[in-house]
């Protein structure tokens, strides 16, 4: 027995000497596992047309007749891309996904400690941390997004690394740790467009943390140069974003413009597996929202689905207590600096969320209604649109509430313990539907063409239009130089007028809209592909043709 | 009383040198002596080699004559080295070559002992084309001296060589006996070949020909003759480590041929030339993005300014401290001089360990007899230096240097304010740091950053210089341009080092780089001293017109002898032309690539497609990452400089600091101008425009938004 105690003790002592190493460790470890049991699960780190996506912008960057940083397009900020760009190259990572992996990976485990390590600058509680990197790793949601190549998981570790730098600034006031909050904002900035609510959030914290801090001691000019100083570096994100814009689409807003003519939302084309179930069953939402406060309600349902009930009925609740400190401490006069991160940036990455989604910056999210009938039914995990992920963008800043929640009252503490674990038990054994799990609900399968196509394709390029066929080009298996799409400018534009000038194949998709081959052949391309191609594959809408060779006239 | 050293070299020649002999004892001799007002005391030196039997007879006999030395050299010698070991001998400071195989009149030499003390340097005795004699001061010779093409050019070339060192000369005809005389070229092939010669050395450069000093335990007087001039620099700096001359044949025929070759390259291939060039461009900047990056990172890694804790510097005791030498050269600038004594007084070190020098321009009239006006504290003196070319700060300073008592020096301008514990700090930085570190020197920056724009600009750089761009070269040991003033240094070392070079125009940064290549170091102390940033754009830009033509200076003369400066130094040759050259390159670079930048996007219908063309993918991603990110960081690095400095309220100008590398590159032409044609100008930068005596602690204001600029401040020669 003493024995046991000796070695315990000895763990302790060792676990309080290496914490942040040894959860590291965990979080590798975590995230391997996953990485390994959703790949092998049918390829579920695949099983977002967004994930394809990214990876084949990143592949296109190297690979297609005309690479290049034109290849990473105007419609989703370039950072998560550039990222996997060391990683692409190779065939295999590419086609399993594991490029984009490595890096969401990578973010989650890095992301998972230092959340811990903010938890415990706001909470000075090495127990309430380590419970709220419990809360982070043990996110189902979390734990498939950090296995797929979506910007999700990078986001994530960049809001904590701004929460963490923020916070610690706000404790100290050391200019390194103020450099490295700028340099995530910008980087987050460049990784999501929700990352320019973070920008604003972190713009005022660090505005209103300067005025309470430095005006009356060192005056005006060094509240002006920490916001300058802020901006200059959180703020060149965006500058450099609005330059590729300028210089590739001669707009520097074009991101704006795309995305507030609702133009350029790839997102809402992601149409899952399940998407097609959609619509015969009563999902809470089609469409635009209309009014401010169905926003709200849409948005903070989508929280609620992808965080847990409990969770985040718990985070608000640490969200309103926490308040009541807060404002307990501003009128006792007593220094309430280091919560401020939490608190600005949550409310207005919140607030501006449910503003965006409002004026239709953000694609609609589709979920099922926060009704007794669905939470008492696990059935209905299986249907939903994608962007309900969009609700798990706030987690970090829930499991910190509820750690500030849980820190200042041991029994509370402990409820919230139960609460948690109460949460956690039911998202696997209990019929109950208290959180939307993306792994019950996301799947990834093999398009009905694709054996087909590989087993002719024969050679030449193929003209296809990447903006709704993304995840046919990538079921290929084809080098990207193999084809003709809306990036490759020159090929693209005269393909659209005269397809036998360097295509072989030509391939769209009449039952579904905004396939641009289908929509932009030109009458003279469409005599073309009548007297110069062969339709050697149609089925469901694809058609496939095949251009007739001149030595040999018969079709396949 | 008059001396002169004969010096004959002899090549067996007994018979005609005793006829010599008498001659000489004859006109100097102690029955001439009656005859003249003074006495001319007088040795006769005679060198030979392989001496027969009847001339080591004759020398035996030459030997007994108190007034002649006898010389045999082991070994066989042209004449001219015989000469070259009899000047060598000679004690006294006047010396006279005279052949043995020529007959002489007495006259001959009776004309030059009337000339002895003459104000010429050197006298030449010739008869018709032909030199007999020459007679000269013993630093003709040790300045000139040189190994002639053969003895008989001797003269010839010993004239040339004078007349180029600036020395003045007297030629005067005499009449040698005809009869006796041996002619070695009387023949045509002979006129021929001395016309050629002669020829020959007028068009061979003579390069500049450095002239000991008097003193040889001082530097005093020592300098260079070139151009036939004198140039007083009071250093024993040579003239290829000195930017007396700015190219080297070898740089101008590199520099020519690299010229040629893109000219022939723009001809022949245009478009694969122009490619070559913006590929080597973006390349070069792309380095310096990454050496700036990582200078950054350095700097901030780990501080390596030297730092004092305060218990530090009281822990030193006053008695034992040295005496410590400040050198302030002033150049009608003794408008200014009230707040630098005052400044000067706050200094912790004991006043009578003091020893202040002020350093007066013989010309400056109107500041000496201010100066003298003025009730000077017993530990300031001043040193009035003699007029002479050049008229430099270093040459005041390497004047002053002879005359400082300290056994540590530091120089500081006549508008400093140097912080009061900066020669206490130096004193522990020397006490504590390796024997390698013989210079200190201390940060500058400005007491009127909020004057006006320019003023805000300059301060925003000063701090990058200092706190960013220095520390990090500091960190990696590697080459620091010194900035103009508060240097300090052991006053031994820097004697040993030759001081300054009086004709480089930036001579802290030529220093910086000296000590480095023999194997010295730098240390940045952190201490401040408070100068006056210039708030005048004319003035501005002649004060940096001068710093980049001095970096042009100190860049050519660096890389005069490049293979050994890159086996000895390896990585930090590459700094050099980085931090040097790189800089002064994109002065006159970045404009161009503005212009390019601008119309690409202004005017892209008619220059798009070409500039498309002339960049190709890879170099076009460089460039782009050069412009983009290269820009912001050397933006953010003001930034940075500004925060680490707490100078807040400059950050917002920060952003407008393109238009200040504008001004930069309009001074980068007057600079390039001014080295081809006015190389050694000391570009006057005038001080006191703030207007505002200077006082620690007192509230600065802003006086205005944008400064003052009048065309007529550029053509301003101070």
């Amino acid at each position: 027995m003493k024995h046991i105690v000796n070695t315990l003790i000895r763990v302790h002592n060792y676990y309080a000497k290496h914490t942040d190493f040894i959860l590291l460790l965990a979080s590798a470890w975590i995230s391997i596992v996953s990485i390994i049991y959703f790949y092998f699960h049918g390829n579920q780190n695949l099983s977002d047309y967004d994930a394809l996506a990214r990876l084949n912008i990143a592949r296109k960057l190297i690979d297609s007749i005309t690479p290049g940083i034109g290849q990473l397009g105007g419609i989703w900020l370039p950072f998560p891309q550039i990222l996997f760009l060391p990683f692409i190259w190779n065939d295999f990572l590419w086609h399993s996904g594991l490029a984009g992996s490595i890096v969401s990976g990578t973010s989650f485990l890095i992301g998972a400690v230092f959340l811990k390590k903010t938890a415990f600058l706001v909470t000075k509680s090495e127990k309430i941390s380590l419970f709220v990197w419990i809360m982070f790793v043990t996110n189902v949601n979390i734990l498939l997004l950090q296995t797929m190549a979506m910007s999700e998981s990078f986001f994530l570790f960049c809001l904590i690394m701004v929460l963490h730098f923020l916070t610690k600034w706000t404790k100290e006031h050391d200019t390194g740790d103020f450099l490295l909050a700028a340099f995530f904002v910008m980087l987050i900035t460049l990784t999501r467009y929700e990352g320019y609510f973070v920008f604003i959030g972190s713009f005022l914290t660090v505005l209103l943390e300067s005025v309470l801090f430095y005006w009356r001691k060192e005056g005006y000019r060094k509240v002006e140069g920490m916001v300058l100083l802020f901006l200059s570096v959180a703020g060149y994100g965006i500058f450099l974003w609005c330059i590729y814009c300028a210089l590739f689409y001669k707009d520097p807003l074009y991101w704006l413009h795309l995305y507030s003519s609702q133009k350029g939302q790839i997102s809402s084309f992601t149409v899952s597996v399940a998407a097609s179930k959609l619509k015969s069953l009563p999902l809470s939402l089609k469409g635009s929202p209309l009014s401010f406060s169905r926003a709200f309600t849409i948005y903070s349902s989508a929280i609620l689905w992808t965080n847990g009930i409990i969770t985040t009925l718990l985070g608000l609740f640490g969200e309103v207590f926490f308040a009541g400190i807060a404002i307990k401490g501003l009128v006792d006069k007593k220094r309430v600096s280091e919560y401020l991160p939490v608190i600005i940036i949550g409310l207005v990455l919140f607030s501006f969320l449910i503003y965006g989604y409002y004026v239709g910056f953000i694609p609609s999210i589709e979920f099922p209604s926060l009704t007794w009938q669905h939470i008492l039914s696990k059935s209905f995990n299986s249907f939903s649109h994608s962007n309900i992920r969009y609700g798990i963008i706030l987690s970090p800043l829930i499991f910190l509430l509820i750690g500030l929640a849980a820190s200042k009252n041991k029994i509370l503490g402990f409820l919230i313990l139960i609460l948690f674990g109460l949460q956690l038990y039911t998202n696997f054994y209990t019929p109950l539907f208290l959180q939307f799990s993306f792994p019950k609900s996301w799947g990834y399968s093999r398009l009905k063409p694709i054996p087909w196509f590989t087993a002719h394709y024969d050679g030449g390029l193929i003209l296809i239009s990447a903006n709704r066929h993304e995840n046919f080009m990538f079921q290929t298996g084809l080098p990207y130089k193999d084809f003709i799409y809306e990036g490759t400018r020159h090929y693209w534009i005269t393909s659209l007028n005269n397809p036998s000038q360097y295509s072989r194949w030509v391939i769209y998709d009449e039952s579904i809209t905004d396939d641009k081959v289908h929509d932009f052949l030109t009458p003279h391309a469409l005599n073309v592909l009548k007297m110069q191609f062969v339709l050697v594959f149609s089925s469901e809408g694809v058609n496939i043709y095949r251009a007739i060779d001149k030595n040999n006239h018969h079709a396949l | 009383m008059d001396t002169i050293s004969l010096v004959i070299p002899i090549h067996n020649e007994a018979l005609n040198l005793q006829s010599l002999l008498t001659l000489i004892h004859g006109v100097f001799g102690e029955k001439q002596i009656a005859r003249r007002s003074r006495t001319i005391t007088y040795e006769i030196i005679i060198v030979t080699d392989n001496p027969d039997n009847q001339t080591i007879q004759n020398i035996q006999t030459m030997s007994q004559d108190g007034a002649i030395r006898v010389y045999i050299v082991d070994g066989t010698h042209k004449k001219s080295d015989l000469c070259e070991i009899g000047f060598a001998y000679a004690k006294y400071t006047v010396l006279a070559k005279i052949d043995p195989d020529v007959q002489y009149y007495p006259g001959i030499l009776s004309i030059i002992a009337g000339k002895i003390s003459g104000k010429s340097d050197v006298f030449a005795a010739f008869e018709i084309e032909r030199t007999e004699v020459l007679i000269f001061t013993k630093r003709v010779w040790e300045t000139i001296h040189f190994t002639p093409l053969s003895y008989q050019t001797f003269n010839m070339e010993f004239l040339h060589r004078a007349t180029e060192a600036g020395f003045a000369i007297k030629q005067v005809p005499v009449t040698t006996n005809q009869e006796h005389k041996i002619f070695h070229f009387a023949d045509f092939g002979g006129y021929i070949y001395t016309r050629l010669l002669n020829l020959f050395m007028k068009i061979k450069k003579v390069h500049p020909q450095y002239m000991p000093s008097v003193n040889k335990h001082s530097m005093i007087s020592a300098g260079f003759g070139y151009k036939k001039q004198h140039y007083i620099t009071h250093t024993n700096l040579q003239y290829r480590e000195s930017a007396i001359e700015s190219f080297m044949l070898k740089q101008l025929l590199t520099y020519g041929l690299f010229f040629e070759c893109i000219g022939f390259g723009l001809l022949l291939h245009p478009l694969l030339t122009l490619k070559i060039i913006v590929a080597t461009l973006s390349i070069i900047y792309f380095l310096d993005i990454l050496f700036t990056l990582y200078l950054v990172f350095k700097t901030f890694r780990t501080s390596h300014e030297i730092g004092f804790t305060k218990r530090e510097l009281k822990q030193i005791q006053k008695k034992i401290l040295p005496i410590y030498s400040i050198l302030c050269p002033l150049y009608k600038e003794a408008h200014v001089l009230q707040s630098f004594l005052e400044g000067i007084a706050r200094l912790d070190w004991p006043k009578e360990k003091l020893d202040v020098l002020l350093l007066l321009e013989e010309d400056d009239t109107e500041s000496i007899e201010k100066i003298q006006c003025m009730h000077l504290p017993s530990y300031v003196q001043t040193v009035i230096v003699p007029q002479s070319f050049p008229k430099t700060k270093p040459k005041a300073c390497n004047y002053g240097l002879a005359y400082a008592k300290g056994v540590y020096i530091v120089i500081y301008d006549a508008e400093d304010i140097p912080d009061p514990l900066q020669l206490k700090k130096a004193y522990a930085g020397f006490k504590k740091l390796p024997r390698n570190i013989v210079c200190l020197q201390a940060k500058l920056n400005y007491y009127n950053p909020n004057q006006n724009l320019l003023t805000r600009f300059f301060t925003a750089e000063y701090s990058l210089w200092f706190d960013i761009t220095l520390i990090g070269l500091q960190s990696m040991n590697t080459i620091i341009p010194l900035g103009g003033t508060s240097n300090h240094f052991r006053t031994q070392d820097l004697k040993n080092l030759s001081a300054w070079d009086p004709f480089n125009v930036t001579e802290d940064a030529d220093l910086g780089m000296r000590l480095f290549k023999q194997g010295y170091q730098t240390a940045i102390i952190d201490s401040i001293t408070f100068e006056e940033a210039n708030s005048n754009v004319g003035n501005w830009i002649r004060q940096r017109s001068r710093w980049i033509k001095g970096y042009m200076q100190t860049y050519l003369v660096h890389t005069r002898n490049l293979t050994p400066l890159i086996r000895k130094k390896g990585i930090h040759a590459f700094i050099f032309h980085l931090v040097i050259g790189g800089k002064i390159a994109f002065i006159f670079i970045n404009p161009l690539l503005w212009l390019i930048t601008i119309s690409y996007f202004t005017l892209y219908s008619i220059v798009g497609p070409v500039i498309e063309k002339v960049y190709p993918p890879a170099i076009l991603y460089i460039a782009i990452i050069s412009l983009i990110f290269g820009n912001y960081l050397y933006l953010f690095c003001y930034i940075l400089a500004c925060v680490k400095k707490e100078q807040w309220g400059l950050i917002k100008y920060v952003f407008l600091i393109p238009f200040y590398w504008l001004l930069m590159s309009v001074a980068g032409c007057i600079a390039f101008y001014q080295l081809l044609f006015k190389p050694h100008y000391w570009e006057k930068t005038v001080h006191g425009l703030h207007g505002k005596t200077y006082l620690p602690g007192k509230r600065k204001f802003s006086f205005s938004f944008l400064p003052k600029f009048s065309f007529g401040q550029l053509f301003v020669n101070s």
